[in-house]
């Protein structure tokens, strides 16, 4: 556990000093945060809540947008960031030197995306600083305890599909259908901008499958509405049922990647 | 106690086929044979020359020595021991333009190498800073990866492979761009881990670097193993392998 922690913090702190190497880059990251929740602050003010019955719960529409933009980074960051950080490693030469060093291929997909988890924790802190000022709906600050156990299972959801990507990338290399389709299907299907009730209904079906619907709207429930955690159970149900099928699949399938790249020397191809 | 040893190494690799045949015969696959029944064993310490032309598979024979490859067939033996037992003994360095972080300083990227040390030994820290200076490192050691020359791009390699204190180090071209005066300094290098205890093997194809580095020569051809031996008893195959009058 010492040697992981060890580990955790020399690769979190390569990474910041690999960002932070180039310039303004995390900076403009922030800048941009601030401008587009602004944007969404301004749009919210002619989005008609009666339309749907689910954002009248919620209030106002804009803290409601913010929460989905805000932690969809964490969708973003777990499906794309586990084969960005191996294809990355390809190309630098690095992958194969951290495993010659002993690192075990599961192990270096971990420690490679903490830094990508950490960042995204800040940017959706500022997002939700940003919106806590500008609302003029309370936040329940005193839920947020509930709001950190869906985020946690949110993100064991989501990187089970980022595993599985991140073995396609090394057995195909580039075109990795698995990430683009599911943020896809994720960002346009799961209530990121719009409530899914107002999908047709064989599309909130889709809806019902993805992680990414109960996550956003347990969060939701969590930081805008009162709720005892009993309220939020289906959705911690949903998250939990998700990663329990999908971590075997994905596992099984990385290992596969893994020891077919040993087989055929292509670890260190791109 | 055999240092190393290779039995029955076999190894072949799946050619790429013209998009038009893979349409026409998608099922039938073309194979290379890399390596083929590959045998030998190193018992004593010391500095051995991997010597074949090229695409004769010195580098496969590399990677497969350090664990990263699976042979097809065949065993690698550490001391007696799996190489997947103890994959820390061996400690393969390979291209040295590539395998470390670009943006980072050379002190940065040896920290963070020195970080993934498994289980290091009681009184068996790593000093880092001895190692800049043992290696010629500590006037550079600010400035990013980068922007280092080749030589020392190949002197911080082998710094990394020493955090990591392995018994055998495999060396795949150890001078490739390295001027005259670097060269020295990585032969002057290697006698030093020789007399420190350690085994090295290197890939070559450099005839200076067969005949006045190597205490053996492990030749290879076309993936099969033609002889391992000194040089004044092998130098007639080197001859014939690369055909030389």
């Amino acid at each position: 556990m010492k040697s992981f922690i060890k580990k955790a913090y020399y690769f979190i702190k390569k990474d910041f000093l690999i960002e932070s190497s180039y310039g303004f880059n995390i900076a403009m990251q922030i800048i941009g945060i601030l401008f587009s929740t602004i944007t969404f602050f301004f749009l919210s003010r002619i989005v008609n809540l009666s339309g749907s019955a689910e954002l009248i719960k919620y209030r106002e529409y804009f803290p409601y947008v913010i929460i989905g933009i805000a932690f969809s980074n964490y969708l973003s960051v777990a499906t794309r960031g586990f084969s960005q950080r191996i294809r990355e490693s390809q190309i630098t030469g690095t992958l194969e030197s951290i495993l010659l060093c002993g690192v075990k291929p599961k192990s270096f997909l971990v420690l490679s995306t903490l830094y990508d988890f950490l960042f995204s924790t800040i940017r959706i802190f500022v997002y939700l600083t940003i919106a806590y000022f500008l609302s003029t709906n309370r936040f329940h600050l005193d839920q947020s305890g509930y709001a950190i156990i869906v985020i946690i299972l949110s993100i064991l959801a989501f990187s089970s599909m980022g595993v599985l990507s991140a073995g396609f990338v090394l057995m195909f290399k580039r075109g990795d259908p698995i990430a683009i389709i599911y943020s896809a299907l994720s960002y346009l299907f799961s209530g990121v901008y719009f409530p899914v009730s107002l999908l047709p209904e064989p599309l909130q079906i889709l809806s019902k499958i993805l992680p990414m619907t109960h996550s956003l709207e347990a969060i939701r429930r969590s930081l805008l509405t009162k709720v005892k955690i009993e309220d939020i159970f289906p959705q911690i149900t949903a998250l939990i049922i998700f990663s329990l099928i999908m971590w075997p699949i994905s596992i099984t399938i990385f290992n596969l990647a893994v020891k077919k790249a040993q087989r055929d020397g292509s670890l260190s191809h791109f | 106690m055999a240092i190393l040893e290779a039995k029955n190494l076999n190894k072949r690799f799946k050619i790429s086929r013209r998009k038009i045949d893979i349409i026409l015969h998608p099922f039938k696959n073309t194979y290379k044979d890399v390596l083929n029944e590959i045998n030998f064993c190193i018992d004593t310490n010391g500095i051995y020359s991997l010597v074949g032309p090229n695409g004769s598979g010195k580098s496969t024979l590399l990677r497969i020595l350090c664990g990263i490859l699976m042979p097809d067939t065949g065993s690698v033996k550490i001391n007696n021991s799996p190489i997947s037992i103890n994959p820390e003994k061996v400690f393969l360095i390979s291209d040295s333009e590539k395998g470390f972080y670009p943006r980072l300083s050379l002190i940065n990227n040896l920290q963070f190498f020195s970080s993934l040390i498994e289980n290091s030994k009681p009184g068996q820290e790593i000093n880092i800073e001895s190692l800049l200076e043992e290696f010629g490192l500590k006037e550079e050691r600010d400035t990013r990866f980068q922007e280092l020359s080749s030589g020392t791009r190949q002197r911080l390699a082998i710094a990394r492979a020493m955090l990591f204190d392995p018994q055998i180090i495999l060396f795949d071209e150890i001078t490739k761009g390295v001027d005259i005066k670097q060269q020295q300094i990585i032969y002057e290098l290697l006698y030093r881990l020789k007399n420190s205890g350690k085994t090295i093997i290197f890939a070559t194809h450099i005839m200076d670097e067969i005949i006045n580095l190597s205490d053996k020569i492990i030749l290879i051809n076309d993936g099969r193993l033609i002889g391992f031996s000194t040089y004044s008893e092998i130098k007639e195959h080197i001859k014939q392998v690369f055909d030389i009058k």
